[in-house]
C-alpha cells in the first residue's frame, strides 16, 4: 500500500509541477514576520476541512498537505494559518460570505461567477480507487462488465463529485463524509464507495482496524481529484497572496523540499508510519 | 404479544401487596411508618395497570421513598415477552444518565480539578474561536451569517444546557432555520444524539461537535442538548480515566449501584427490559432490535445488548435499574451522602439544586413555565406556575424510553418511574399522574 502511495504521489508531483509551469508567476512582496492570528483569531486564515491523513489534528505536522502548505506559506512570507472545519460547508462560508484570503479543498463547486473572483492553485492530485464491503458481497464486485454491472446497486459519494455516469446507469446515489461512506458500506446502505487510498487505509486503521480485510479496493481506479488551495481576489491581499504561493510552490517543487516532505509521511520503512500515528489524548 | 399472557401478569401485579419483600434484600417498610397511605398508593397501582391493561405500555416499575425508606416498589406487566417485570429487571435510562455524569464533574470540582466558570477550551482546545449561527433573511446571497462569541462556553453552560449545543431530535420538536441550519450541519459531521450509539470514541464526536457553529449564544438560551455527552468526555480529560471506568469507580461502586452500566455484563442480558411501541391506543408491540427512526431521532433498542462498545456517552449510555437509581436520587437527597459514603458536600448539592443556573430562561422541554435547570436536573422554582405536583425545590428528569425520578427535599420523598415505551411523547401525562399519586400518598 506504502509503495503504491509513493507512486500515487509522483504522479501528483508530475501532474502539479506541469500545472504550475503554465500558471503566470506574479511579483513578490514582504509580509509581516508575525502571525495575525496571535492577536486575531479571524485574521487571515485559511480554511478548510478534515481531511485524514492529508489534513488532520492527528496526524504529525497536520498531515502532509498541511505541512506542504505551511512549508510554502512560510517560504512565500505569508501571513496565514490553516483552520479545518468537520463540514465542507464552512469552508465555502468562509471563503465566499467572510472573503477569507483562501481556503483548501476537492470537489468544491462554485458557480461561474464566484469562480471570476477565485484564484485556483493545484496543490496535489489524488488517486481515488473504489471499495467494496466484503462481508456484504462475498463474491467481490468488480469493473468486468463496466459500470452497467453496477445497475441496481448503490454508491457511496462525497459532496461535490459529478455522479451523472453513476445515476445513468441505474445506480443509486447517496451521500456522505469519508467516515461516513465507510460505516455505510459496513451498514450495507451503500454497496461501492471511491475515496483515496490512503485515507481508507487511515480511517479504517483508526477507527475499525479489525474489519480492515473487509473493506477490498476494486480492480479499478476511481480517477484522479486535485486538490487546490483557492485564494479568494475578494481578500484585500488575496491576489498577492496567490501569486507568491505559486512562485514559492514551484521553486520547492524544483528544488526538492516538496518531495522531502512528502517522503518523511510516506517514507519507507516503519519509521513512514509515524505520520498515521493518532496524537492520543490520554492513554 | 399474547394478550393472555399479559392479563394474567397484569393480574398477578394487581394482586401483589406493595409492601411485601421480595427475595432480594430490598428493605420496604409500610407506608404509614413514612408518613405516607398505604390506601391512597392503590391509586398508583390502578394508574398503571390501567395503562398496562388498556395496552399502552408493556409494564412498569414504580418506587417511591420517604424519609429514607422505600415504602412503595412494585412491578407491573411485562418486561419482555412472556416475562414478568421485576423489581430487578434493568433498563435503558438514557437521559438519566445526565445526572449521574454532573455527579461525575462536580466530584472533579470539589477535588479542585475544575472550576465552573472555567471556559471548556481550557481542557479541549477545540472549543476556542467557537462561532454563533445567525441566519439572514430570506432571499439574501448566504443563508446565514456566524458571529464570534460574546464569551466562551463555560462547564457551568453544559451543566445547565446554557451552552447553544442542540440535540438532532428536538429540531422536530422546536422547528425553527436557525436551529435547522446548525442541525444539518451536525447531520453533515456525523453528529448524533448517540441514542443510537455510534461506533466512535466519545472524544472524536466532541471535537468534531466543538468546531461547528453554536446556535445561540452561551449563556442566551436555554436548550436541551448533547453538553453532557461533552461533560462525559471532560471527565475523562480531567481525571485521566476512561470515563466507564471513572463512573463506575467513584460513583457505582461506592454507592453500590450493582446493576448500574454503561455496557451490559452478558449474563445480566436476561434483566434487560424490552422496547415496546405503542401508539396509546392499544396498540402494543415488542420492538426488535434495529433503530427505530423517527425524523432526527434515532433510537436503538438493541444497543443496550452489546457487551462492549467504544461510546460512552454522558447524557445517554447507562443502564439501571429503580433501585440503583433510588440510591442515587437518596444520596441527593440526603445532601451528598449514603450509607456513610460521601460523594459531594452538601453546600454542592444546594448550589446544583439552586434554581438560579439558567437565568430568565425556563427548562420547558420535560415541563413548562416555572421549572429551571440547575446542574444536572431541571427543578420547579415556584408555584406561580401550572404545576400538578411537588414543592418548589423539586428536582428531577427524565429518560427518552420513558424513566422519570423526581426529588422533593421539602418532604423527604423519591418517585422513580421506569418503562420501556416508545414514542415517549404520550408520556408526559403518566408521568405527571405518577408525582400526583406520590404527593396525593403523603398524609402525615
Amino acid at each position: 500500500m506504502r509503495r503504491l502511495n509513493r507512486y500515487m504521489f509522483f504522479r501528483s508531483f508530475l501532474a502539479v509541477t506541469a500545472l504550475l509551469l503554465i500558471w503566470p508567476a506574479p511579483a513578490s512582496a514582504t509580509g509581516p514576520r508575525v502571525t495575525t492570528a496571535l492577536f486575531s483569531p479571524d485574521k487571515n486564515e485559511i480554511h478548510t476541512v478534515d481531511f485524514p491523513p492529508y489534513i488532520s489534528s492527528e496526524v504529525i505536522d497536520g498531515g502532509v498537505i498541511s505541512e506542504i502548505i505551511n512549508s510554502v506559506l512560510s517560504a512565500a512570507e505569508i501571513d496565514a494559518v490553516i483552520t479545518r472545519h468537520p463540514v465542507q460547508r464552512m469552508v465555502r462560508y468562509y471563503l465566499l460570505q467572510e472573503h477569507a484570503i483562501a481556503a483548501v479543498g476537492r470537489r468544491m463547486i462554485f458557480t461561474a461567477e464566484e469562480k471570476k473572483d477565485l484564484i485556483f492553485i493545484p496543490v496535489t492530485a489524488l488517486e481515488e480507487k473504489y471499495y467494496y464491503y466484503k462481508p456484504t458481497h462475498p463474491k467481490g464486485l468488480n469493473w468486468g462488465k463496466g459500470i452497467s454491472g453496477f445497475n441496481g446497486l448503490i454508491y457511496g459519494s462525497q459532496h461535490g463529485e459529478n455522479v451523472d455516469e453513476y445515476k445513468k446507469a441505474g445506480i443509486q446515489v447517496k451521500y456522505g463524509r469519508s467516515m461516513a461512506l465507510l460505516k455505510k458500506l459496513k451498514r450495507g446502505s451503500v454497496d461501492f464507495v471511491a475515496l483515496p487510498s490512503l485515507t481508507v487505509e487511515w480511517l479504517i486503521n483508526r477507527y475499525m482496524g479489525e474489519e480492515k480485510e473487509n473493506f477490498v479496493a476494486m480492480d479499478k481506479d476511481a480517477g484522479t481529484e486535485m486538490l487546490y488551495i483557492i485564494f479568494n481576489r475578494k481578500h484585500a491581499e488575496g491576489t498577492e497572496a496567490a501569486g507568491k504561493f505559486k512562485k514559492a510552490l514551484s521553486e520547492m517543487i524544483a528544488d526538492g523540499r516538496y518531495q522531502q516532505i512528502i517522503e518523511k509521511h510516506l517514507g519507507s520503512g516503519d519509521a513512514g508510519k509515524i505520520y498515521l500515528r493518532r496524537l492520543e489524548t490520554f492513554q | 404479544m399474547n394478550k393472555v399472557i399479559l392479563l394474567f401478569v397484569s393480574l398477578f401485579s394487581i394482586a401483589m401487596p406493595a409492601t411485601v419483600v421480595c427475595a432480594a434484600d430490598y428493605k420496604i417498610v409500610k407506608p404509614e411508618k413514612v408518613g405516607l397511605s398505604s390506601e391512597r398508593l392503590k391509586n398508583m397501582d390502578r394508574l398503571i395497570d390501567e395503562h398496562v391493561s388498556q395496552r399502552k405500555i408493556g409494564g412498569a416499575v414504580v418506587l417511591v421513598a420517604r424519609k429514607g425508606k422505600i415504602a412503595y416498589f412494585r412491578p407491573s406487566g411485562l418486561a419482555d415477552s412472556g416475562k414478568a417485570m421485576r423489581r430487578d429487571t434493568i433498563f435503558r435510562i438514557v437521559s438519566m444518565t445526565k445526572p449521574i455524569t454532573s455527579t461525575a464533574i462536580m466530584m472533579l470540582y470539589e477535588q479542585g480539578k475544575l472550576l465552573l466558570s472555567d471556559p471548556v477550551s481550557k481542557y479541549i482546545p477545540e472549543f476556542r474561536n467557537q462561532k454563533v449561527l445567525v441566519p439572514e433573511p430570506e432571499g439574501s446571497a448566504f443563508p446565514y451569517k456566524l458571529e464570534a462569541v460574546k464569551r466562551e462556553v463555560q462547564i457551568r453552560d453544559l451543566l445547565a444546557h446554557t451552552s447553544g449545543i442542540l440535540y438532532l431530535f428536538l429540531n422536530d420538536v422546536y422547528p425553527n432555520p436557525a436551529r435547522n441550519m446548525v442541525v444539518q450541519m451536525y447531520k453533515e459531521a456525523g453528529i448524533t444524539d448517540g441514542f443510537c450509539r455510534p461506533d466512535e470514541e466519545i472524544g472524536d464526536m466532541v471535537k468534531r461537535l466543538a468546531r461547528l457553529p453554536l446556535y445561540a449564544q452561551p449563556g442566551e438560551v436555554w436548550d436541551y442538548g448533547l453538553n453532557t455527552d461533552i461533560l462525559g468526555y471532560l471527565v475523562e480529560v480531567v481525571s485521566g480515566e476512561k470515563f466507564d471506568s471513572f463512573v463506575e469507580q467513584h460513583i457505582f461502586k461506592p454507592l453500590k449501584m450493582k446493576d448500574s452500566h454503561f455496557y451490559l455484563p452478558e449474563e445480566k442480558l436476561h434483566r434487560l427490559a424490552a422496547v415496546w411501541k405503542s401508539d396509546w391506543k392499544g396498540g402494543l408491540v415488542r420492538a426488535d432490535d434495529k433503530p427505530i427512526i423517527d425524523g432526527d431521532l434515532c433510537l436503538n433498542p438493541g444497543d443496550a445488548r452489546a457487551s462492549s462498545g467504544k461510546y460512552l456517552s454522558g447524557g445517554a449510555s447507562v443502564l439501571s435499574t429503580v433501585y440503583d437509581y433510588f440510591r442515587f436520587a437518596q444520596m441527593y437527597l440526603n445532601g451528598g451522602e449514603l450509607d456513610g459514603v460521601r460523594l459531594l458536600g452538601r453546600k454542592t448539592v444546594e448550589l446544583m439544586t439552586a434554581t438560579n443556573h439558567s437565568g430568565r430562561f425556563d427548562a420547558e422541554f420535560l415541563h413548562s413555565k416555572g421549572w429551571k435547570f440547575g446542574l444536572g436536573f431541571a427543578i420547579q422554582q415556584d408555584r406561580e406556575h401550572s404545576v400538578d405536583s411537588g414543592d418548589a425545590g423539586t428536582f428531577e428528569w427524565a429518560g427518552i424510553y420513558s424513566t422519570r425520578f423526581s426529588v422533593d427535599p421539602e418532604e423527604k420523598k423519591i418517585t422513580i418511574f421506569m418503562s420501556q415505551t416508545n414514542p415517549f411523547g404520550h408520556h408526559f401525562e403518566l408521568w405527571d399522574k405518577v408525582l400526583v399519586q406520590s404527593a396525593s400518598a403523603v398524609v402525615d
